[in-house]
């Protein structure tokens, strides 16, 4: 079988009664069922448009009057999953001046979650004392009221500047000019991204594909320019990119119509419905659309 | 069939016998009881580590048959190289160990902090190859669904945490950490190991609200929560320097083992030529430990007959064991 049907049928197999998706069993959370709808975003037969419908229903049941997702219905926070989920939403959404009230809610909760540029008295005794700011500007948390980092942060650009697209709202460029000007600043010397940890006593701390990968296609959709050097490495890394989410975010960044970064020789294996999802948008872009990067920006 | 008798057999009884009559608690001079800390010594990983281990539980008499036991390793990074994550040889030893004393199930189960790819990271790290049907029996902790558990008389500012219902549902945890320095807490041993069963699906990589609560703190605050565990430290291959992740090997050849996590840690500290008193989060659970920790009654080896003197980061100095 095909490797992108294998797929497909994989995640139609997992997919729970509810239309939501577990990481791998139990129930549904937000992130993967997310990522199932991108996933399936494209595809043309009835029982993965159906799946697909299915996953917005419980998506949209599951928005919180806030406008965020919690990651999980036992959750009562909302969290940086609230990204994922607001892609999956867009996907769904004609081109338009106006969004659906679903989306406006969404994209308003998740720029508030951008931390503001601001001299607080607590940056001020921060650079003094030359330890990091308590917030760092641009950055945005996985779990509100914690420290940013590049995940999430990559996560919300792509969010911005996608509805940027289809809606021409200057303030969600500007706020996609914040979130790239904090994902450049947390380059590890390497000149790829980790976690995005602080350098204190973690000087010369490694970067990892998948955070690379993803920080990258995020400054792609955010029309930076890459730096050579974080390309160069990205390439270095698809050799051998330890996980295929890590494959998939360096793939996605890199890919362009006239050149495709190759699969490494030995393929790592989809552990987990985010997995396949992943995988799945990866193969359908190379056929016709990349869901995370605006038109125009495919070449 | 008979089954037959092997020396492995006559080593277990002699053990048996020998906890039986040391199972009185000895009063400390502060009025505290004194938990047991085994030490044994382990040159390296191709020894018989189950049956060492096995000796160790049966020492501690832990109630093992029939229970749902889950082994929490630490499983940080891609690193064949570093000793950054517990040995795998290890943990196939511990689950062997368990299995031997009629556990009802043994589960093994981590969230690491920084990297998603959990199981990429287990396969590479040689849990694949070393434990038989590893795929089968292991929980991602990160992905796990979750219940809020209400924190009693918590030192952060936490009053609840989601935790993972492979957790929840275990009937003892054990703790599986490998022996390291850590450039924050000091070392990171097997109260702290217990960051791993945050889950990530919620929190984020890394967990950061447990750092944003205060490391020491929350380490405390996750010891206190569960009740029900016991520890066994992979001190064989440790590390030391800038750890938990940028340290470099240093060859210590010891487990330590015991049902009292802090007493275990502290001395583990004295192993690493560190002042366990000096570890704020040791101090947390002293105060509030029923029982005295920082100078257990040790078992087996002394601790002079396998300390080290561990390097630590160049700001943690004075939390040289004088």
């Amino acid at each position: 079988m095909p490797e992108a049907e294998a797929l497909i049928e994989r995640l139609l197999n997992c997919q729970n009664p509810d239309g939501g998706w577990p990481y791998s069993q139990g129930t549904s959370w937000a992130e993967p069922t997310a990522f199932g709808v991108l996933a399936l975003h494209s595809e043309q037969g009835s029982s993965a448009i159906s799946a697909r419908n299915r996953a917005l229903g419980w998506l949209r049941s599951q928005q919180k009057t806030s406008g965020g997702w919690s990651p999980n219905p036992t959750v009562a926070e909302c969290t940086s999953a609230t990204s994922v989920a607001t892609l999956a939403l867009l996907s769904d959404e004609k081109q338009s001046q106006s969004l659906s009230k679903n989306l406006d809610s969404a994209l308003a909760w998740t720029s508030a979650q951008v931390y503001p540029d601001n001299l607080s008295f607590s940056l001020l005794l921060a650079k003094a004392f030359h330890v990091p700011p308590p917030h760092a500007p641009g950055s945005v948390a996985w779990y509100p009221g914690t420290a940013g980092w590049v995940t999430p942060t990559a996560l919300a650009t792509l969010v911005f500047m996608r509805a940027a697209r289809q809606t021409n709202r200057p303030e969600l460029r500007q706020l996609a000019a914040a979130t790239s000007s904090y994902l450049l600043s947390r380059r590890c010397p390497d000149q790829g991204w980790n976690h995005g940890g602080s350098s204190t006593r973690s000087e010369d701390a490694n970067s990892y594909p998948e955070t690379t990968g993803l920080a990258l296609l995020a400054l792609r959709a955010a029309l930076v320019d890459l730096p050579r050097e974080s390309v160069a490495l990205a390439m270095q890394f698809s050799a051998n990119p330890e996980s295929i989410e890590g494959l998939c975010w360096l793939q996605l960044a890199l890919d362009s119509p006239s050149r495709t970064l190759p699969d490494p020789p030995r393929l790592p294996t989809p552990r987990t419905t985010r997995d396949c999802s992943l995988r799945l948008i990866l193969l359908r872009s190379r056929e016709s659309t990349n869901v995370f990067l605006p038109e125009g920006r495919q070449s | 069939m008979k089954p037959a008798l092997h020396r492995r057999h006559f080593f277990y009884g002699i053990f048996a016998l020998a906890s039986a009559c040391s199972k009185v608690r000895v009063p400390s001079p502060l009025g505290k009881g004194l938990a047991k800390v085994s030490i044994l010594k382990a040159s390296h990983y191709q020894i018989d580590l189950a049956n060492l281990i096995r000796g160790i539980l049966i020492e501690h008499q832990l109630p093992v048959a029939g229970r749902r036991v889950v082994l929490k390793p630490n499983l940080v990074e891609f690193s064949p190289r570093l000793p950054i994550n517990t040995n795998p040889i290890f943990v196939a030893a511990a689950a062997e160990a368990f299995r031997s004393l009629g556990a009802n199930t043994v589960t093994i189960a981590e969230g690491p902090g920084h990297r998603r790819a959990t199981l990429d990271m287990a396969e590479s790290a040689g849990f694949f190859s070393a434990i038989k049907g590893f795929e089968d029996n292991f929980v991602d902790l990160n992905l796990d669904d979750v219940s809020r558990v209400q924190l009693s008389q918590p030192f952060t500012d936490l009053d609840s945490l989601y935790l993972p219902h492979t957790i929840l549902g275990a009937d003892l945890l054990v703790s599986l950490p490998k022996m390291k320095t850590h450039h924050w807490a000091g070392a990171t041993l097997s109260m702290k190991n217990l960051f791993g069963i945050v889950p990530g699906g919620v929190y984020g990589w890394p967990k950061n609200v447990l750092h944003w609560a205060g490391i020491d703190n929350s380490i405390a605050d996750l010891h206190f929560a569960f009740p029900k565990q016991f520890c066994l430290v992979d001190g064989i291959e440790a590390m030391e320097g800038n750890g938990p992740i940028q340290g470099t090997a240093k060859h210590a050849g010891v487990i330590v083992g015991g049902a009292h996590p802090p007493s275990v840690d502290a001395t583990c500290c004295q192993i690493m030529g560190i002042d366990p008193q000096k570890l704020k989060y040791l101090q947390l659970a002293a105060s509030r430990s029923p029982v005295q920790i920082w100078q257990p009654r040790q078992i087996a080896e002394p601790i002079a007959g396998v300390a080290q003197k561990f390097r630590l980061h160049p700001d943690l100095q004075n939390l040289r064991l004088s």
